[in-house]
């Protein structure tokens, strides 16, 4: 995981010039930032109001409230940056963000797993960004107020995992966060194979559409009476117990 | 007989739980994914009835979804017939979700849900809106009329209910059919105004007050009514039949001119010409509307002779219009359900499952929309202690109630959540954001730093039903089925405009609530001690979300909601947090 980390990590820094080429894409980047922290910290607020163990709930509630503050900084920065900043405030009032319900979707293992995974993955991240921006000192002091709590993350799941560990639960932890790597890849596989799929399955509609739709199309031309307008009085004023069985 | 009502697959997906005839349980989905306007299966709505019921899937006889799927499929097939080859793009995207899933609805909801095939109903879409209206009113008889934007194929449809020593029976009368629709025509201005379809009403209908009806006469060219209250959509400016993502047609901007772009700045009162146009242009949608439903109203009185009257669909949301009916309608006494759209229609299923068909007696009375989820007391205080949030604990409701009183006096904004949640789209005091209606400044604080919404939107007062008459005036006093669910809006009294400046309308309206002891006693209590205060018992009421977000559920997502937004303190059962003393934690962030 360490060597991926890596890998991650220097990729970032290899495409980071392209990929924050102009202040359009970096206020762009920091309001999905914002989206992406805000949508964590409510994540991590269901998991502190669902987990019922006082240490972990408070862990979680802190983690969900530095995530909210992280949202707030990518927000504040994009407007900063903005020059057309006056006149439309509303842009960033309110960061839409979504749950992804992770706790409630994995078993508590699997979820401090992700977290851990996660957490890793964004400290390397931003840390990385912090050298690319190491010459502008509000967006670069912002990244190390970042990854300092990310760090703490990092250390407080995996500390959590380990004291699992060496209750006698290594291969349980050890099986979530391979399930966790495996899950990230196969999800990635699966949205691949899921735009695949809509792709053909629109192409065939659409083929079909041209093909089998004009003969009936016509057919319902040529015998079309007056298409239906005004009152039509109740064949049938109600349903009954056979009615209701059936799906027309 | 245990009925489980479901809609779902268009928007505002929603389960109910009606056990021998009492309704247990009722919730839409977003409540609980938190996407608004869900429109997938309720599988967290069903497992939160059966949770609450403490029944199991298989103790429930018969599960009963909201329309009949093969009909509806049948109007997408005949319309892309006839609209061939212009409605490629939507065949593809609808035909995709119908022969992927809906087509085998049946499937998903055994492997969802764990339930039986034969459990397994099929209502229609308009009857259960009827259900819903008639067997949830007061009413022994009563006509009933449904206006929406399409349910399989009808678009309007009157109904008679009776229940009587025989049971209870539901007549459909007749019913005018897609594409001729009200509500489409509403949807579809709505659309051209910017604003979200179904989500963008309510907005033009707060539009509709700053503008005049100067487009009446485009209206009208739009959609023709004839005499008996039937309308005929003139084809030629819409296209919500064939287009994936457009509802209207190059035409209708020629007629009424340039679409309003949807995140264009919108200044009201009017400064510029193109603001006038669209407050204008809504203005005369809302009066054409109006008048169309009283129309329609006054068409089913005369049908089914019936002095009472029951609307449901989308379009008996619009309470201005049913003001309008109110005062100038036939019928002695009108009652619309807290969930008049699509979210009613799983109530609706069930009830006519277990009043009609299962034969099961009604006592008609009025009925609450108290039906969600709770908050668990014991596990708000360990949540709060746990996770070293600041809050105070009262012991007693008028302790609580006093200290809440004083913070409105002081002019703060609060969020107040007690209780089970409501059904349907209004909050009524259960997940409501509270403050002092007599605040010129509130309304734009609460819209501006809190709801984060348009500024032009209005805010509802939730009013002591023993004050009502003082602040707000309704033909004959007529006010004991309407305005419970704020389905109706009242003119505001001359008192009332001096005294309530942040929820009277620049139409000197407002959309009011009812509080009544019997539905919501601490609510009541709250408004009380208010009154005692201030001489008003009247509180701006809105819900607790923020812009375009489902109204909270959890303990968890009003304290979200809370930090995300300006408020001022945040009421869960018997716990007070303020923001003040919250600030330091969101400073602080974790340190080992």
């Amino acid at each position: 995981m360490v060597v991926m980390d890596e890998a991650f990590s220097l990729f970032v820094r290899f495409v980071a010039p392209f990929v924050w080429r102009s202040e359009t894409k970096t206020i762009k980047k920091f309001l999905s930032f914002s989206a992406t922290e805000a949508g964590s910290a409510l994540d991590m607020l269901k998991a502190a109001e669902l987990e019922k163990d006082p240490r972990r709930r408070r862990l979680f509630f802190r983690h969900a409230l530095d995530e909210a503050r992280h949202s707030n900084y990518f927000r504040d920065q994009a407007k900063n940056m903005d020059p057309d900043f006056t006149g439309r405030e509303g842009k960033y009032n309110l960061i839409h963000a979504t749950r992804q319900n992770l706790y409630q979707n994995l078993c508590l293992t699997e979820f401090m797993a992700f977290v851990y995974i996660a957490e890793k993955r964004g400290e390397s991240h931003f840390r990385s960004l912090m050298g690319h921006f190491k010459d502008r000192a509000a967006i670069h002091d912002m990244f190390a107020r970042i990854v300092k709590d990310e760090q703490f993350h990092v250390r407080y799941s995996k500390r959590l995992l380990d004291e699992w560990s060496q209750e006698g639960r290594a291969s349980e932890v050890k099986a979530a966060q391979r399930k966790i790597l495996l899950n990230r890849a196969w999800g990635a596989w699966r949205r691949q194979g899921r735009r695949l799929g809509d792709l053909t399955s629109r192409l065939v509609l659409k083929i079909a559409y041209f093909i089998v739709v004009p003969p009936f199309s016509l057919m319902q031309y040529c015998l079309q009476r007056n298409p239906p307008s005004g009152w039509r009085e109740a064949e049938q004023t109600t349903l009954n117990a056979e009615e209701i069985r059936r799906m027309y | 007989m245990k009925v489980i009502g479901i809609s779902a697959y268009f928007h505002d997906s929603s389960a109910a739980l009606v056990v021998d005839g009492e309704v247990v349980a009722a919730a839409q989905e977003e409540r609980f994914s938190r996407i608004k306007h869900d429109s997938g299966l309720p599988v967290q709505a069903v497992k939160f009835c059966l949770d609450y019921s403490g029944l199991s899937i298989d103790d429930i006889d018969h599960i009963v979804f909201y329309e009949k799927p093969l009909q509806r499929f049948e109007r997408l097939l005949v319309t892309h017939l006839s609209e061939f080859p212009k409605g490629s793009a939507q065949f593809v995207s609808s035909m995709g979700r119908w022969l992927s899933r809906r087509l085998w609805m049946k499937n998903e909801w055994m492997k969802q849900l764990g339930c039986r095939a034969d459990q397994i109903l099929c209502s229609e879409h308009h009857l259960s809106h009827a259900a819903a209206a008639f067997l949830s009113s007061p009413y022994h008889s009563a006509a009933i009329v449904t206006a929406d934007g399409v349910g399989e194929w009808a678009t309007t449809s009157i109904y008679r209910g009776i229940t009587d020593e025989a049971g209870s029976r539901i007549e459909k009368l007749k019913e005018l059919v897609f594409p001729h629709s009200i509500g489409l025509l509403y949807a579809t201005i709505t659309s051209y105004l910017g604003f979200e379809v179904n989500e963008g009403e309510y907005k033009v209908m707060g539009l509709a007050a700053y503008g005049t009806p100067r487009y009446l006469a485009e209206m009208e060219q739009l959609c023709t009514v004839h005499d008996d209250a039937s309308l005929v959509m003139n084809m030629d400016y819409f296209c919500y039949h064939w287009h994936p993502t457009r509802a209207f047609t190059p035409a209708l901007e020629r007629l009424l001119g340039p679409a309003r772009n949807p995140g264009a700045k919108l200044t009201l009162p009017a400064k510029t010409e193109d603001d006038r146009r669209y407050s204008d242009i809504a203005a005369s949608l809302q009066k054409f509307t109006e008048t169309y439903m009283l129309k329609l109203v006054e068409h089913a009185h005369k049908i089914t002779g019936e002095t009472n009257l029951t609307l449901a669909g989308g379009v008996a949301l619009n309470c201005v219009a049913n003001l309008k009916l109110l005062k100038e309608g036939p019928f002695k006494s009108i009652y619309v359900q807290s969930a008049a759209g699509d979210a009613g229609g799983a109530l609706g299923a069930a009830l006519y499952m277990t009043h009609v068909i299962g034969g099961i007696p009604r006592q008609p009375r009025e009925t609450h929309a108290f039906l969600g989820a709770s908050v668990d007391k014991g596990e708000v205080v360990r949540f709060f202690s746990d996770c070293g949030v600041p809050y105070k604990q009262f012991d007693n409701t008028t302790e609580l109630c006093d200290a809440v009183v004083d913070r409105l006096l002081e002019g703060e904004v609060g969020a107040w959540v007690q209780g089970r949640f409501e059904h349907g789209p209004r909050a009524l005091g259960a997940r409501s954001i509270i403050a002092d209606p007599r605040r010129s400044d509130m309304r734009e604080r609460v819209n501006r730093k809190i709801k984060f919404r348009e500024e032009f939107r209005p805010f509802a007062p939730a009013c002591l039903t023993e004050e009502f008459n003082k602040w707000f005036i309704l033909p004959d006093n007529r006010v004991e089925y309407m305005t419970p669910f704020m389905c109706c809006v009242a003119e505001v009294s001359e008192d009332g405009k001096r005294m309530l400046p942040a929820t009277t309308h620049v139409d000197d309206t407002a959309r009011v609530q009812r509080v009544e002891p019997s539905h919501n006693p601490l609510f009541h209590r709250l408004l009380t001690r208010f009154k005692e205060r201030s001489g008003v018992g009247v509180l701006l009421n809105t819900s607790l979300n923020l812009k375009d977000e489902p109204i909270c559920n959890s303990h968890g997502e009003a304290f979200a909601t809370f930090m995300r937004s300006e408020m001022d303190f945040l009421v869960v059962e018997n716990c007070l947090v303020t923001k003040v003393d919250c600030q330091r934690l969101s400073r602080e962030g974790y340190r080992d």
